[in-house]
């Protein structure tokens, strides 16, 4: 049995070594992706390092599906997807996030399972696109829905090891609020995807919000009175506007206050329509 | 732990906690104080390095995970005797205030001039959002990155370190 330092850093070459050392050690121990979590907020506890795993870092895109390794970093994602009208959520989230150094440092995996991390960009980008994660576990592989992943985590030893997206004939667009023009994190995030029709119809309409709340979540009872129905940005925004608080509890952070977050969804939720409604008429 | 920093072209051994963050290593052992500690979290660039080319805030790298890569500090962006491109113009265009961020802006921006030779201002702006100029010095920071591509301060080529 592989013997393990205290207070240091691991880093392992398998999966099945970082589970094992995960059931060992409990909560004395956290996985690192990236770092740029867990070496402001983890400091104290055993680091495991996926880096020296060598698929996790993969991304595959075809006409049919996107998968994404858990080690793909934001900015090796925006390359990855830019371009796909799709996927634009997802390029937006993993290209405007942070800062370039950070995205050249913080990874999928990170950003879907640091809970403590309240402003993930990739979740509700993911949310929207109908992502499944696949874990690893000391039973096996088991590929659930981000939403389930993201409100009731597996509460066993795991490791995120890739992200699943279907690909769709639809649109998608990510809009995110800063107090300043870049680098903060975001107020409030809204990402839409949907198949956006001539007269303005939507089907497959998803809407996730993220930063509102202390996880990103799906916006179902907006997306059931909109789908399937002719929108136009001030319809949407006005059943935006009439939901919000009625969906959401608005988070109190150092950054925001939970009012303001709730207060600009609606707008947010606009922009995004609009985006999609440009992009499928080819702007 | 032990393990070997390839630190400005120079193998430098390290002995103790791989969590600590390369910016502690650089800084309080090695006195390379050139990388600057301000935030801490990532967010305002000043102690930026280049991790085998590329530029990432050392104040998030646990130094454990830096076997074998190629660490630039500013101390080792130019030779002792000779300033890069970046150094030049930041020279030429008087654009140092208070000092703190321009070792992070010079290692961000070498990346950024070598693979993007021609950027438009607003490229830069964008480029620059990791590196945060408390002395909001940003405008004479860009025109002396524009004037890479007119004043012939020196080919792209010398902007790589």
């Amino acid at each position: 049995m592989m013997e393990i330092p205290q207070q240091s850093l691991i880093s392992v070459t398998r999966v099945s070594q970082a589970l094992d050392i995960l059931t060992r050690l409990g909560e004395t121990a956290t996985v690192m992706a990236g770092g740029t979590w867990v070496m402001r907020e983890a400091r104290e506890r055993t680091f495991i390092s996926l880096a020296e795993i060598p698929d996790l870092t993969d991304i595959t895109l075809d006409d049919q599906v996107l998968v994404v390794g858990a080690m793909a970093t934001h900015q090796d994602i925006c390359n990855a997807v830019i371009g796909a009208p799709d996927l634009a959520a997802l390029a937006t989230a993993a290209g405007k996030s942070a800062t370039p150094a950070i995205r050249r440092m913080a990874t999928l995996g990170g950003n879907l399972c640091a809970r403590d991390f309240h402003s993930a960009d990739l979740a509700p980008a993911l949310l929207a696109l109908n992502a499944k994660v696949t874990l690893e576990t000391s039973s096996g592989r088991e590929t659930l829905s981000l939403e389930d992943h993201l409100n009731t985590p597996v509460d066993r030893p795991h490791i995120l090891h890739h992200v699943t997206v279907p690909r769709t004939s639809g649109r998608s667009a990510h809009v995110r609020l800063m107090q300043r023009q870049a680098g903060d994190y975001p107020l409030a995030v809204v990402s839409l995807s949907a198949a956006i029709h001539p007269d303005g119809t939507l089907h497959d309409l998803r809407i996730a919000v993220g930063s509102v709340e202390k996880r990103a979540r799906r916006w179902h009872a907006l997306e059931a009175l909109c789908d399937d129905q002719k929108m136009t940005s001030d319809s949407i925004r006005a059943h935006a506007a009439a939901r919000a608080s009625q969906d959401f509890v608005g988070r109190d952070a150092v950054d925001g206050q939970g009012w303001y977050r709730l207060r600009v969804l609606p707008a947010l939720v606009a922009q995004a329509f609009t985006d999609i409604s440009l992009s499928a008429q080819g702007a | 732990m032990v393990l070997t920093l390839m630190i400005n072209g120079d193998p430098v051994p390290y002995h103790g906690d791989p969590r600590r963050s390369l910016l502690e290593v650089l800084r309080d052992d090695l006195h390379l104080t050139g990388t600057k500690d301000v935030c801490g979290e990532g967010f305002c660039g000043a102690c930026t390095v280049q991790i085998d080319g590329v530029p990432k805030v050392a104040c998030l790298l646990p130094v454990g995970s830096l076997a074998g890569a190629e660490i630039t500090t500013i101390e080792g962006v130019s030779n002792i005797e000779t300033l890069n491109a970046v150094q030049k113009a930041f020279l030429e265009y008087d654009v140092v205030q208070c000092g703190m961020c321009f070792p992070g802006m010079v290692l961000s921006m070498t990346h950024f001039m070598a693979e993007n030779p021609s950027p438009t201002r607003a490229e830069l702006k964008s480029a620059m959002t990791g590196n945060i100029c408390r002395c909001t010095g940003y405008e004479r920071i860009i025109d002396a990155l524009l004037s890479l591509g007119s004043n012939g301060l020196g080919p792209v080529e010398e902007v790589r370190p």
